[in-house]
C-alpha cells in the first residue's frame, strides 16, 4: 500500500468515526428530550390528580 | 434504537420551534391594558447595593418621586459615601456589616423588607395592600412612563407583582450588548406576555414591583438564599395564589456586559441558580394545576433542555469534521436539499426573533433585524458554556460567585 493510499484510508476512517460520534450525540440529545417530555408530562399529570 | 432516538432529537427541534411559534402568535395580539390610572398606591424604591460607587449616584438621581431605601450589603468601596452625598430627605441608607452582610442578595432584601414592615405607618398610605415595593438594580433606569404604565395592573387585587420589560441601556456600544438587549426583548414580548395570560410571568429582579401584602404573605423571608432569588420569589408568589404579570410597555434599562467572559460567568451563575430552583418542583406539583402547573414546571425543568442543545451542537460539529474528511459525505451532503434542511432547522427561529426585535425597537429595518436574528441564534451558544460550568460548580458544591463588575458609565442614553 502506498503512502497516499494509506493517508486516504485514514482520512476515511476519521470521517466515518466523526459521523458515528455525530449520530451518537444526536441520539443522546433525543434521549434527553424524550426524558424531558416524559418527566414533564408525568409531573403535570401528578399535579392535576392532586388537585382533584 | 439509535434511529428512534435520532428521530426524537429531530422532533425536539420541531417541537421547540412550534412552541416558540405558538408563543409568537399568542403574543402578537394587542395587549389589554387595565382601566384606571394606578392612583392610591404609594411606591417605595428598594435598591440593594454591593460596591456600586460607579453607578449608584446616577440611579438615585434618576428615580421618580417616592421614598428610597438603599441597602448597602457590606460594600468596601465608596458606595455609602456616594449615597450619603447625593441622598436627599427621601433616601434612607440601610447598612449591613460583616459578618451578616454579603450572605446573598436574598438575605439583604429580607432584612430591608423587615425594616419596611416595621415602619409601615411611616409610609404614605400605610396599608400593605396599597404600598408597592419597586426593586431596582443599582444600575437600573426607569423609563419616564414606566410607573404610569405598570401601576394600574395593581387595581386587580389578585396581582401580587408586576415585572417591567428590561432593556440594555448600552446596546449601541457593542454587538454583545445588542444581543443581550434582543434576548430581553424576545423574552419579554414573546414568552412573558404569554405567561402573563396565565398569571405566572417570571420576576427578574430589576424593575420588579411587588405589593407589600403579597411579600408579607410569603412569611418572614420572602426571598430565598438562592442564586436566582427572583425566580424563586415569582414561583412562590404564584403558588401562594397571587398573579404575576409582565408589562412590556413599562421598561427599565440596565447595563449590558461587553465582555464574553463576564457574560459567560453571569449566565453560569444564573444557570446554577436555576438548578437550585428545581427544589420548588414538589411544591408546584402539590399546589398548582392546569396551565399554571404546566408553565411553572416547564420553566423549572427548562435548564435540562439546554443539554439537548449541547448534544445537538456536538453532533453538528462532528458532522462537519466528517464532511471535511470524507469525499463521499461531501458529495452527498453538500447539496441544496441537505443544506436547506440544516439551515431551516438551525436558523428557522431567526425569522421570528429578528422581525419581532426590529418591530419592538423601531430603530432598524426588517433586514437588519433578520441579520440580528441569525446572530442571536449563534449568541445563544453562550448558554451551553454556562450550563456545563453551572452544573460543574453545582456538583462541586461551590455557591459563591464574584459579583459582576459595573461599567463606569451607566448607559450612554442616560449619561
Amino acid at each position: 500500500m502506498t503512502e497516499a493510499t494509506s493517508i486516504l484510508a485514514r482520512a476515511a476512517d476519521v470521517g466515518a468515526t466523526a459521523f458515528d460520534v455525530a449520530r451518537l450525540a444526536l441520539a443522546v440529545a433525543g434521549l434527553l428530550f424524550a426524558l424531558y417530555v416524559v418527566v414533564l408530562g408525568a409531573l403535570v399529570l401528578a399535579a392535576q390528580r392532586r388537585r382533584r | 434504537m439509535i434511529t428512534v432516538l435520532v428521530l426524537c432529537a429531530l422532533s425536539a427541534v420541531l417541537l421547540v420551534f412550534t412552541y416558540t411559534l405558538g408563543m409568537y402568535l399568542e403574543s402578537a395580539g394587542t395587549a389589554e391594558h387595565p382601566a384606571g390610572d394606578g392612583d392610591g398606591f404609594s411606591v417605595v424604591f428598594l435598591v440593594p447595593c454591593l460596591n456600586e460607587e460607579r453607578v449608584i449616584a446616577g440611579t438615585l438621581r434618576a428615580l421618580p418621586r417616592g421614598p428610597v431605601l438603599v441597602v448597602d450589603d457590606g460594600s468596601d468601596d465608596g458606595t455609602a459615601e456616594v449615597v450619603r452625598r447625593v441622598a436627599g430627605p427621601r433616601v434612607r441608607l440601610l447598612r449591613r456589616e460583616l459578618p451578616n452582610a454579603r450572605q446573598g442578595k436574598g438575605r439583604a432584601l429580607n432584612h430591608a423588607l423587615r425594616r419596611l414592615a416595621e415602619n409601615l405607618e411611616d409610609l404614605p398610605g400605610g396599608d400593605a395592600d396599597r404600598v408597592l415595593v419597586c426593586l431596582m438594580d443599582a444600575d437600573g433606569r426607569l423609563d419616564p412612563r414606566g410607573l404610569d404604565n405598570a401601576l394600574p395592573y395593581f387595581a386587580d387585587p389578585r396581582v401580587g407583582a408586576v415585572q417591567m420589560g428590561v432593556r440594555i441601556g448600552n446596546r449601541g456600544q457593542s454587538l454583545l450588548a445588542r444581543m443581550q438587549d434582543m434576548e430581553f426583548v424576545v423574552y419579554t414580548w414573546m414568552f412573558q406576555r404569554t405567561r402573563t395570560g396565565i398569571g405566572s410571568a417570571g420576576l427578574g429582579g430589576n424593575g420588579q414591583i411587588m405589593r407589600l401584602s403579597a411579600l408579607l404573605d410569603l412569611g418572614d423571608d420572602p426571598w430565598s438564599p438562592s442564586l436566582t432569588e427572583d425566580l424563586d420569589l415569582g414561583v412562590r408568589m404564584v403558588l401562594a395564589g397571587w398573579r404575576t404579570v409582565c408589562v412590556p410597555d413599562a421598561t427599565v434599562s440596565q447595563q449590558g456586559l461587553v465582555s464574553t467572559r463576564a457574560l459567560a460567568r453571569q449566565r453560569s451563575r444564573w444557570y446554577q441558580g436555576h438548578l437550585q430552583a428545581l427544589r420548588l418542583v414538589p411544591s408546584v406539583v402539590e399546589r398548582a394545576s392546569g396551565r399554571m402547573a404546566a408553565d411553572l414546571l416547564n420553566v423549572l425543568l427548562s435548564p435540562l433542555l439546554i443539554f439537548v442543545g449541547a448534544f445537538m451542537t456536538l453532533s453538528l460539529v462532528a458532522s462537519l469534521v466528517g464532511v471535511a474528511f470524507s469525499p463521499l459525505a461531501r458529495e452527498q451532503l453538500i447539496q441544496p436539499v441537505p443544506i436547506a434542511s440544516w439551515y431551516a432547522l438551525t436558523f428557522g427561529a431567526a425569522y421570528l426573533f429578528g422581525p419581532l426585535y426590529a418591530r419592538i425597537t423601531g430603530d432598524m429595518g426588517r433586514l437588519r433585524g433578520l441579520c440580528y436574528g441569525h446572530l442571536f441564534i449563534v449568541y445563544n451558544l453562550i448558554w451551553l458554556v454556562a450550563a456545563w460550568r453551572g452544573l460543574w460548580r453545582a456538583a462541586r458544591g461551590r455557591r459563591v460567585w464574584m459579583k459582576t463588575e459595573r461599567l463606569a458609565d451607566p448607559s450612554p442614553e442616560h449619561a
